[in-house]
């Protein structure tokens, strides 16, 4: 009789991986969150609002430059009259690898995107500011889900505004890219990027040795940017990158933007821009 | 003696293994202006579809994957079966082509009933043309011209996301180009859509 009861149990436990079981579990492949750093909003003081989604794992969501297929995860403030908000700032991204030498560059587990808001200086005292996000996103595993949502947060506007959360902005800040102009003690330099005969090359330049980083191109519409192997040294390290024409364009960009990663995601790395140059002759071909 | 000839020969499997390791897609040779890349598929019926069939021939290829919500998105808006449609009456040969791993003639063929695709859908389920063609996404889309040069590579059209209303189809753009017998003005552009699931 025990037997059965374990055979039977095994077929209930087998019974509930069915479709029905993953089909429920679709509709919450991304979950989001919003928090902000502080527990008031004072007139005319920007603060940063984080938007925090959880991804089921297995599955990934991307970057701003997605790799070689996906989209951006994206968000659309909505806030009230007077409020406005700075571009948003993506984290770190990881370097996903598929079958066939496919690379995408996005998040697993979970991502944590920052924007700094600033209200009007007329703000008037309140109990609630609603603030609203409608985040878009395609999640990945072995097929693709178009997903999104709006996630909402309530504030209340008074006098003076007070941190919160502080521990949290400090470590997902500490995640997004530091741009490679607002560095001391070290230095990361870049020349421009030729592309006068429909393709250039150059490489980041940092004073110091960076093991186990990658870089990781940034979105372009008319270039394909290519970043190859780092080189380290106990004097620093370069890490090369180049660029080419989509064939019959007019490179329009003047600039784009290169991310050098720790391959680990212990931090956010550094956000390099590369200034693109070219004579005014034709491309050829 | 011997440590120069060890380090040496870990150089030389790095090498090696650089090499091997360097994406899949940088083996592929097509590239606007360049010959495409010929193949021998079966499509949804079995049959052997070869690209030298259509010599002296436009011949649009279109990389699909009816599990795509972006290839999704197209068959129910007509995108695709539409424009075969509107070109077939001028000799522009349209093809799908499977590189989906775990595909076959038999998920094409039930694809190809269920979206009224009365055009072949090749399976190349083990990927060669797909990395032979460079093809990164469904859709991705190729037009082969009467001489057999790749004349457009990349997106069926500039609206990933699905909400323009504006939208420019670059495959429409192009086939109009060529039949009028101007170059084509966007030659090529980024596909975008879902990775194409190789095998490897």
């Amino acid at each position: 009789m025990k037997i059965m009861r374990i055979i039977l149990s095994a077929i209930f436990a087998v019974l509930l991986l069915t479709p029905a079981t993953r089909a429920q579990g679709q509709q919450n492949l991304v979950k989001a969150e919003l928090l902000a750093n502080v527990s008031a909003i004072a007139p005319g003081e920007p603060f940063t609002v984080a938007v925090k989604l959880t991804i089921t794992p297995g599955w990934h969501i991307y970057w701003i430059n997605p790799g070689d297929s996906g989209l951006p995860t994206t968000v659309k403030w909505d806030l009230p009259d007077g409020f406005k908000a700075d571009a948003l700032q993506y984290p770190a991204p990881r370097r996903i690898e598929l079958p066939g030498g496919l690379v995408n560059y996005g998040y697993e587990d979970d991502a944590v995107f920052l924007a700094h808001i600033t209200p009007p200086s007329d703000l008037k005292a309140s109990d609630d500011v609603p603030i609203e996000a409608k985040i878009s996103w395609l999640v990945c595993k072995e097929n693709c889900i178009k997903g999104g949502t709006t996630a909402k947060l309530s504030l209340p506007a008074a006098a003076k505004s007070q941190a919160a959360n502080e521990a949290d902005f400090a470590k997902w800040k500490r995640m997004i890219p530091v741009n490679a102009d607002q560095l001391s003690g070290i230095s990361i330099n870049v020349d421009p990027l030729d592309i006068s005969d429909g393709s250039g090359k150059t490489q980041i330049k940092a004073t110091v040795p960076l093991d186990n980083c990658l870089a990781i191109p940034g979105p372009s519409d008319d270039l394909t940017i290519t970043c190859g192997q780092p080189k380290v040294t106990a004097n620093g390290t370069t890490f090369p990158v180049e660029a080419k024409v989509l064939a019959g364009q007019k490179a329009s960009e003047s600039s784009i933007i290169v991310v050098i990663v720790p391959e680990n995601l212990s931090g956010g790395g550094y956000q390099v821009m590369i200034p693109i140059t070219q004579s005014n002759k034709q491309p050829s071909g | 003696m011997r440590k120069f000839t060890l380090a040496s020969f870990a150089a030389v499997l790095a090498v090696v293994a650089l090499a091997i390791s360097s994406d899949a897609a940088q083996k592929s040779s097509a590239a606007v202006g360049q010959t495409a890349p010929g193949f021998s598929l079966q499509d949804q019926n079995g049959k052997t579809v070869s690209l030298s069939d259509y010599s002296g021939k436009i011949v649009v290829l279109e990389w699909f994957n009816e599990n795509c919500p972006f290839v999704q998105r197209h068959y129910h808006a007509g995108t695709m079966n539409n424009l075969a449609t509107k070109y077939a009456d001028k000799g522009v040969v349209w093809l799908a082509i499977n590189s989906t791993a775990r595909s076959d003639n038999e998920s094409n063929k039930k694809a190809a009933d269920e979206w009224n695709i009365n055009r072949p859908i090749l399976n190349d389920s083990a990927g060669k043309v797909g990395h032979e063609y460079g093809a990164t996404n469904t859709p991705d889309m190729f037009i082969i011209n009467k001489d057999g040069k790749i004349a457009y590579m990349g997106a069926i059209d500039n609206d990933p996301e699905g909400d323009k209303t504006d939208k420019t189809n670059y495959v429409d753009q192009a086939l109009g180009e060529i039949l009028a017998g101007s170059s084509v003005s966007t030659p090529q552009t980024k596909p975008y859509g879902c990775g194409v699931h190789y095998a490897r």
